[in-house]
């Protein structure tokens, strides 16, 4: 494995889109269509992996404006499957920055990385787990 | 890509037993350098294998303490990477049911499928979310 500063940039540039609102196309284009994309997110119903709740939850998100402040990135990759892993702040216009973590799996196909895992999670604190 | 059956088996017994047995998780972590670990609290981003190591160490449950179930698991493979998504729910004794969202990237090393990056976290209802926007 080693790093890969292509798939660094791939998920800056798809932040960098969601403070004008314009990540839906970017969204689309990086899924990939083959069988087993999963995309979990933070609330419990929010475990997506077939093409129709995908595309529903994409488009429910695809045109938010949020200001997404990168803390850590770090992407690696062999051969065809390649891995990210970050912490962002999402800063809210109230001021109120909620932490956030994300991880990515990606799969070349025919020259372009596409997304087959997306997990984003909050942390809980273990004295909040079950509450 | 392709399913990995023999991946699913190896996390199924993953899930089943890792955190009763310090010898498995040192011996199916890898040591590359760019290892990390996520676990469900703020302060477990885990980089590299002593790191997750410990994180173990100190987290070891008994038997008694909890039972856990897999909800659903799959795994897909490609050349020597693999990668895994799965709901594992647990019992614990003193909280109850926890279901919990586990991913993970694996790298075949030495006929042995390693963990190169692994994620778990517990959802956070939208309401909880929310009312963490409200309140900071």
């Amino acid at each position: 494995m080693q790093p890969c500063d292509e798939l660094k940039n791939i998920v800056l540039q798809h932040y960098n889109k969601f403070h004008t609102g314009e990540q839906a196309h970017s969204i689309e284009d990086t899924y990939s269509r083959q069988e087993g994309v999963v995309i979990i997110s933070n609330d419990p119903n929010e475990w997506f992996d077939d093409r129709c709740s995908i595309d529903v939850f994409i488009k429910a998100g695809g045109s938010s404006q949020l200001d997404i402040e990168v803390q850590n990135l770090v992407a690696y990759c062999e051969g065809s499957v390649g891995w990210t892993a970050d912490r962002v702040t999402v800063k809210l216009p109230n001021g109120v920055g909620i932490p956030v973590r994300h991880t990515r799996i990606f799969h070349q196909e025919d020259g372009a990385w596409k997304l087959v895992h997306l997990h984003t999670c909050i942390a809980v604190l273990n004295e909040r787990i079950g509450k | 890509m392709e399913i990995a059956n023999d991946l699913i088996a190896f996390i199924q017994d993953w899930i089943d037993k890792s955190h009763f047995d310090l010898a498995m998780v040192d011996k199916h972590w890898s040591r590359q350098k760019g290892v990390l670990g996520i676990f469900t609290a703020p302060h477990t981003w885990l980089e590299g294998h002593q790191a997750i190591l410990d994180h173990y160490r100190q987290a070891l449950p008994t038997k008694d303490e909890y039972r856990v179930v897999v909800n659903h698991l799959d795994a897909y493979c490609e050349g020597s990477v693999g990668w895994v998504a799965a709901q594992p729910v647990f019992m614990l004794a003193n909280i109850g049911r926890v279901t919990t969202r586990f991913t993970a990237v694996l790298h075949r090393e030495g006929g042995e499928w390693k963990f190169v990056q692994y994620h778990i976290s517990v959802a956070v209802p939208d309401e909880e979310f929310y009312r963490m926007a409200q309140l900071g």
